[in-house]
């Protein structure tokens, strides 16, 4: 037998030992559960969330709190925006996300005033979606991830700008922009459009800017940062603001509506595993601003992934081990 | 004469119009609030805009630079380091567009400038390789009797090469165009406008009709621009 021949063998039976292998690895997994003291519950739960910050930390949270409690679970987070990940829960692909109330409110039930009161806000959305799409809302955190316009905290001192009121005069009185290239506006593709979005917000405060610049939404902290653009939308929970020396103007007319974060559940995974609610509700309701912006600040800035940072708060709290 | 004003005028004409129907229905029969205020005469014709201002800035520069590059490197003096450029090209070619976007996006900021860039580096790969692979093909025996006729090299190159590779550096044009009006759907990520603007925005709020729209018209831009470099392409090669 020739050497060639020899050594084709030998990497066939190399690959047949390696296949082997890998299989038997998977075949161990579901054994390594009775070493936890939770029973194995036999339903698998799958996870979504939306593609920022904080959805994807909240989705690792949800993640390894099932799992710790027995649970096997499917990690779809990071999917494409509100309305696809809503879409595949409503169709069944997705058991559980976390929905904001504002979200909710105006963009999936069809409500076209905002409610500003964090609980009136909850309570309509709970009752509305549980009637209409058989979805459980479970506890809600007390932040409040709202929209927010934001602009660099040396601008907003300069012009003597503190809510969006005074930029909409400063805009409207021909105030010049900080930047070059005037008041140009940047913002992600949803804020754009949405009932709760831009054209609205600029219909009701009475201004526009001179352009809007549409952009992914990680990189529109980087873009204000950076003097890309003088005004730009984030997140009111998101670590960069802080660490990028920006601020968040007053939304005094209170446009946007409260975004209170809940852990939203299928009714029918909810019947077959009532314990989800046991173990999610204490969650959210640990979760608030302070911590939730200083995860987000971890991952952003300090460039944690999300399932350690969620790991680390979940131990610290006490709800794994 | 019939032909060629058929060919010339028509044709486009029907492309550009079928574009137009799809924008005037689709912005006069909005299905909801948010269709209406995204697909507004105002919002296509930024996007369309933006669009052929990046498609025309970066495929200008992307052919004049990537021939005269495609053209030196198949000179005699530099044809050694021609192999190892093409071998890089079509690396590069590899490399998805969205990371190319990306890769600019980190090193020179956003923006519709920064978006150009990228498309114009993008776009140059398949035009230089083409250029390049065309002349190169030219038969040495050709070249030979030239020499022996007593041409100058860039009567050689003008008289020569040139028209017998001009099917495949116009074909290297072609695939760039196409490249170039896809990848710059992309541009949207990094602020760049076009008609990801659309594309983009429809998906993140679920729209049909906005993602038809925007896709479509992006589409159809890169039909039409296909389809007269095929026409140039042919009168070239009748010449």
């Amino acid at each position: 037998m020739s050497i060639k021949k020899m050594l084709t063998i030998l990497m066939l039976v190399a690959l047949l030992a390696g296949s082997v292998f890998v299989i038997g690895c998977q075949a161990d997994e579901p054994a390594a559960d009775p070493d936890s003291d939770e029973p194995a519950v036999d339903v698998e739960v799958v996870v979504g969330s939306k593609e920022f910050t904080e959805q994807l930390i909240l989705g690792q949270i949800t993640i390894l709190a099932l799992e710790y409690n027995g649970f096997s679970t499917v990690d779809e987070t990071g999917l494409g925006g509100t309305v696809v990940v809503r879409e595949a829960q409503e169709r069944g692909d997705v058991d559980l996300y976390w929905e904001y109330t504002g979200t909710a409110l105006i963009s999936h039930l069809g409500y076209d005033e905002a409610i500003t009161d964090p609980e009136e806000c909850y309570n309509v959305v709970k009752a509305d979606d549980l009637e209409q799409n058989g979805l459980v809302w479970l506890d809600y955190t007390q932040f409040n991830n709202t929209y927010t316009l934001m602009m660099r905290q040396a601008d907003a001192d300069a012009l003597g700008i503190e809510s969006i009121s005074d930029l909409a005069t400063a805009i409207n009185e021909g105030v010049e922009s900080p930047v070059p290239g005037g008041w140009v506006f940047a913002t992600d593709h949803e804020y754009s459009i949405r009932d709760d979005g831009y054209p609205a917000l600029a219909e009701l405060y009475g201004f526009e800017f001179d352009d809007v610049m549409i952009m992914d939404i990680g990189i529109t902290y980087g873009a204000l940062r950076d003097g890309d653009v003088p005004v730009a939308m984030g997140f009111a929970t998101d670590g960069r603001i802080a660490a990028f020396e920006l601020v968040n103007l007053v939304d005094d007319l209170q446009f946007h509506p409260v975004y209170n974060c809940a852990p939203v559940v299928r009714q029918e995974v909810l019947e077959a595993a009532p314990q989800i609610a046991d173990i999610l509700n204490p969650i959210a309701q640990a979760l608030d601003a302070e911590t939730m912006s200083n995860m987000n600040r971890l991952v952003d800035i300090e460039e944690y992934l999300p399932s350690e940072v969620a790991e680390e708060w979940l131990k610290e709290q006490g709800f794994i081990e | 004469m019939l032909r060629t004003l058929f060919k010339w005028v028509v044709v486009p004409l029907l492309i550009v119009a079928l574009g137009a129907v799809i924008v005037v229905y689709s912005v006069n029969n909005p299905t909801d609030s948010l269709v209406a205020r995204s697909l507004t005469y105002s919002n296509v014709f930024k996007a369309l805009n933006e669009h052929l201002m990046l498609m025309f800035v970066s495929m200008g520069g992307a052919i004049v630079v990537g021939i005269s590059i495609g053209i030196m490197l198949s000179r005699p003096k530099l044809y050694y380091l021609g192999r190892g450029v093409e071998n890089i090209v079509n690396v590069g070619q590899t490399i998805p567009s969205l990371a190319i976007l990306a890769l600019f996006f980190t090193i020179l900021g956003l923006g519709f400038r920064v978006a150009v860039f990228a498309l114009f580096l993008y776009s140059i790969l398949p035009i230089l390789r083409n250029t390049f692979a065309g002349i190169t093909s030219v038969d040495d025996s050709i070249i030979e009797s030239a020499k022996g006729m007593g041409m100058s090299p860039f009567r050689i190159l003008k008289k020569i090469e040139l028209p017998i590779a001009y099917p495949i550096i116009i074909a290297g044009i072609r695939t760039a165009v196409v490249i170039n009006v896809g990848a710059a759907v992309l541009a949207t990520f990094i602020g760049g406008g076009g008609f990801g603007d659309l594309i983009v925005t429809g998906l993140s709020v679920r729209r049909d009709m906005v993602i038809f729209t925007g896709a479509s018209i992006a589409a159809l831009t890169a039909i039409l621009f296909d389809y007269i470099i095929g026409q140039v392409e042919n009168k070239l090669v009748k010449w």
